[in-house]
This record gives structure tokens, sequence and C-alpha cells, in this order.
């Protein structure tokens, strides 16, 4: 039972002696620069463009079409955007007819836009794809009052997400307060319904709270309402209107 | 602590003196130099194209033909590359919505990517989307922290890979993100997420001690930091472990002007870096390593911790 340290003593002491001669890799220089691949570079790899091209032209074809008119630019910022305006009042307008319903109000969650700005003018399906690409869909929510102040805290804590025109509130902080919605106060004896993507209705971005409410589903996806609502109003002769009124105070 | 700006500037006159002279062997008695080179993109969110020129903020940046013909360059004038992604290679554009992801496999593939790690996009068409892409990717996946027994990607994703580049030994894992509350459940059904500075701990010593490797580099997807909450992130992973080298991050799209630093558990430097998103940037990491039996390292001053 004793001899079991001095095994240990000496085959340390001879792993010792042997590192002074053993080969070692040491890490001598790092050197680190971000390489920008910009409009300077006109060098294209001809097999990769070859390979992309046939994926390309079927896209092209689909994403090209100009569907309406937009009449100022999109930016998407936080808390007030023109993006985030037009993406939620377009989800209200287009929820209220997917559900035959009176929707009072619809919210986007703000990383839910995957592009900064759409330029004014001619609008293209292409666009629309990479404002929204995520497979999301209507879902209609019954909320309360009390879930109305849970989700425009969550808001409020993330810095302001996209919401149509018919809700207003203040943001100190990070805590909404003088929540609004048709320009009247809350009321207890109201159940709101609102246009809530499926994402975050089904929980994301930690909204657990809406999980359990009562909802119409609808396995529409918001792309293509949106898509349909532009071809709309491009029928109808209208551009698409830009609001850039502030919904939420500071 | 790390003196970080006199690091970074003893850095450039040091890898000046090495370029100047042409990485001469002799300048280290028998020391031998091997230098390997990282290249590594994260977020590429299926931008197959350059940005298109809309007047945008990101207009004709990025596109994979470009970077292809870049990485062609750099590989002629380079013995030893290693080419890897931080993840979210999927979503973005419609080349994910139409095509699923083959397209962004088969380029990554045919660039000669050797590994990546998978962001919470790669998700989006759930397990079974990723799964069914794999067969256009002829590079390696890897993960630490989510457990994928019994599910498609049971062993096609592994914890970790061994990479020799010369005599140099690369142990590269990965390390994602928790998706409860990010990707909708029935997309990642089935996939157990572990503690990431546990499980990047372990992995670290393991490729050390098991796999014998001289470098590890940590592709995570955790993002690089967090205005608020306490998210885990790469500056807690790069402080909260030991045995890391260098972690190139994801998920925060974050456009790092110079590499950073940190002290891991032991006072060793960590390098992390984050090269933006949608193939805009390619971080180039050139590594130098010195072969000897001396005891110590001839060429090494320059990264000594203060």
């Amino acid at each position: 039972m004793e001899i079991r340290p001095i095994i240990l003593a000496i085959s340390t002491s001879v792993i010792f002696l042997l590192s002074g001669c053993k080969y070692v890799q040491h890490h001598a220089n790092i050197e680190a620069r971000q390489l920008r691949i910009d409009t300077q570079m006109l060098v294209q790899d001809q097999e990769i463009e070859a390979m992309i091209q046939p994926y390309k032209e079927t896209l092209e074809d689909k994403m090209n079409e100009v569907i309406g008119i937009l009449d100022d630019d999109l930016q998407k910022h936080k808390p007030n955007s023109t993006l985030g305006n037009w993406f939620a009042d377009v989800l209200a307008k287009q929820g209220a007819v997917i559900f035959d319903e009176d929707v009072d109000f619809a919210i986007q969650n703000y990383g839910g836009l995957r592009i900064p700005e759409i330029k004014k003018g001619e609008l293209t399906v292409g666009q629309i794809y990479e404002l929204m690409p995520f497979d999301n869909t209507f879902i209609l929510v019954d909320l309360r009052t009390q879930d109305v102040l849970a989700l425009a805290a969550k808001m409020a804590q993330k810095g302001g997400w996209p919401i149509s025109e018919a809700i207003s509130y203040t943001l100190q902080d990070t805590v909404a307060s003088d929540i609004m919605i048709h320009g009247e106060p809350l009321s207890n004896d109201k159940v709101y319904k609102v246009i809530i993507p499926d994402y975050i209705a089904n929980g994301g971005d930690n909204c657990h709270f809406l999980v359990d409410l009562p909802r119409k589903e609808s396995s529409i996806l918001l792309r293509d309402g949106i898509i349909d609502y532009v071809r709309q109003e491009t029928k109808a002769g209208r551009t698409l209107h830009v609001d850039n009124t502030k919904r939420i105070n500071r | 602590m790390i003196n970080r700006r006199s690091f970074v500037k003893q850095m450039g006159q040091g890898s000046l003196l090495l370029a100047a002279n042409g990485l001469p062997q002799g300048m280290f008695d028998k020391g031998e130099i091997t230098k390997v080179t990282i290249l590594h993109t994260n977020d590429m969110h299926s931008r197959i194209e350059p940005f298109p020129m809309n007047g945008g903020r990101f207009q004709g940046l990025g596109g994979v033909a470009k970077r292809a013909a870049l990485l062609k360059q750099i590989r002629e004038n380079t013995d030893h590359v290693l080419l890897l992604d931080s993840g979210d290679i999927f979503q973005g554009t419609p080349y994910f919505n139409f095509y699923g992801g083959e397209l962004e496999f088969k380029l990554m593939s045919e660039m000669a990517y050797d590994v990546a790690t998978l962001g919470n996009h790669d998700f989006d068409a759930g397990v079974e989307g990723f799964h069914k892409q794999l067969q256009h990717a002829n590079f390696e996946f890897v993960n630490a922290n989510y457990r994928f027994d019994n599910t498609l990607l049971a062993d096609k994703v592994k914890p970790y890979t061994v990479i020799q580049k010369g005599n140099i030994r690369f142990g590269i894992f990965g390390i994602g993100i928790e998706l409860e509350g990010l990707v909708p459940s029935n997309l990642y059904a089935g996939i157990q997420y572990e503690n990431p500075i546990e499980k990047a701990q372990l992995t670290a010593k393991r490729l050390l001690e098991d796999e014998g490797c001289h470098y590890i580099i940590c592709l995570s997807h955790l993002g690089y930091k967090y205005r608020e909450g306490n998210q885990v992130c790469d500056i807690d992973l790069a402080k909260q472990t030991s045995n890391i080298n260098l972690i190139l991050g994801g998920h925060t799209h974050t456009f790092m002007r110079e590499i950073d630093i940190h002290e891991n558990k032991e006072g060793k430097p960590v390098y992390i870096n984050q090269a933006g998103w949608a193939g805009i940037l390619l971080g180039k990491i050139d590594l130098y390593f010195e072969n000897n039996r001396l005891g110590h390292c001839k060429s090494c001053k320059n990264l000594r911790v203060n």
C-alpha cells in the first residue's frame, strides 16, 4: 500500500525530465484581419457561378415580379419605424380579411423582420421574401386587459416591437405605460382581437403567456398574406402608403 | 491583465518582421515555424448573391462567387488552410424558401469548407429539413452541447473533430445557443440543450488530453455579447473555460473591427472573432506555430500576457 506514492513520484519526475527535450508546438503568433467582399472585387469564381445559375433563373422569374409601388422608403428601427408600422398595419388589415373578424391590432416581433430597409418605388415579391423569410402564419388571439399588459411589457422589455396603428403606449427605459387602443385606455370588459405571428403566439421570444389563450389559427403565411394585400392595393389603383407616425412615445 | 493595445501593436510588428523575412527558419535557430490560415464565416443566411443594388446599406456586398474566388486566391498562396463556419447557414433569401438549403450546402462543399456548427436558423426547416440537405454537404458539422440521441442527426453531428494541418493537430468543436424560445419547439423536437460552458470545458479538455491537439477552436453560435440580461455569450465562454485558444462566433451578426482577446480561467489568452453576417466579411486569422525542444519559444515574445 505504501509503494504507490513512490511510483507516482518517480513517474512524475521522469515526465519532468523528459519535458525539457520534448518537441513542443508553441503558439508563436496570431495575425487577424477581416476581408470585405465588396463591389471592388470583380473576380467571380466561374464554377460557383455555374452552380448558382440554374437555381437563380428559376427564382428570378418568381421574385422579380413587381407587385406594388411604395410611396416612401421603409426603414427598420426601434421602437418606431416606417417598416415596422407598414408591416404591422398590413398584418392587421389582412388578418381581418383572413379571419373575417374585427381586428383590434397586430404586432410583429422586431427580429422577425429580416432586412433593414426597402427603398420607395417598385416592390417585388423577392423583397417581401427577404423581409419575411420565415414560414410564420397568421394567428388571431383573444387578449384580456392583463394579457395586453403582459404583451406590452414584453415588447417594451425588448425595446419596442412593430405595432399597428390602433395601439399606442409610452416607453420609458424598458417599461410600457399609458397603453391606448383605438385611442382609449384598456377596458376590463373588453376582449381584444389581436393578430400575432404563430412564432410569438406559440411562445417564441419567451411569450409563454400567449400559448394557452383562446385563438383562431390559419395556415396562411404572413408573407403570402402580405403579397396578397399588395396585389390587391395595386389592382385597386393605389400605391402603398408609408406611415411614419410614432405609436410608441418616449 | 492582457494589455490589448500593446499586444496588437506588437503583433503587427511581429508579423511585419516575419513577412519581411519570408518566414526564415534560421531566424529561430532550430525552431520550425508552421503557418496555418484560418478562414471563417458566420450567419451566411442563404445570401448566395451579393445584396441587390437598391440603395440599401449593404448593397453590392457579399456574394458566394466572389468569396469563392477570394478563397481560391488565398489557397494558392497558403499551404495550410482551414475553412470554418459558425452557423445560421440557412434562412434569409428565397434560395432557402424554395430549395431548402440545398444550394447553400453544395456551394460550401465546392468551396471546401472543413467544418461548420449549427445555428438556430439551421432548424428552420426542422431537424428533418436539415437532415435532408446533409447529403449535399461534404464537410462536417460539430456541436458539443446539443444531445441528438434518437433524432435523425444522432450520428451525423459530432461533438468535435480533429484535423491535422502540417504538424499541427486542430481540435474543433461546436457550441450552440439555447433553442427554447428561439426556435418553434416542433422544429427541434428531440434535441436536448446542455450547459455550453460545462460542455465546452469538457470537450476542450478531451481535445487537449485525449486527442493531443495543439490548438483548440470553438465554433460558437452563442453570440458575441449582450447588452441586457444574463444570456451566456462568447466572452463568458472565453473567461469561464480552459484550453480553448480561439472562439469563432456567430448569431449576433457582429462586425468586429479587430480580433478580441480575453483571459481564460487560467489567465491564458483566448481570441474571439466574428465576421458580421451574410458573407460580407471573411475572417482571416494567420496562426504561427514554433516547434522546438528548447523548453521555451523563441518567437513567442509578442504573445506574452502582461
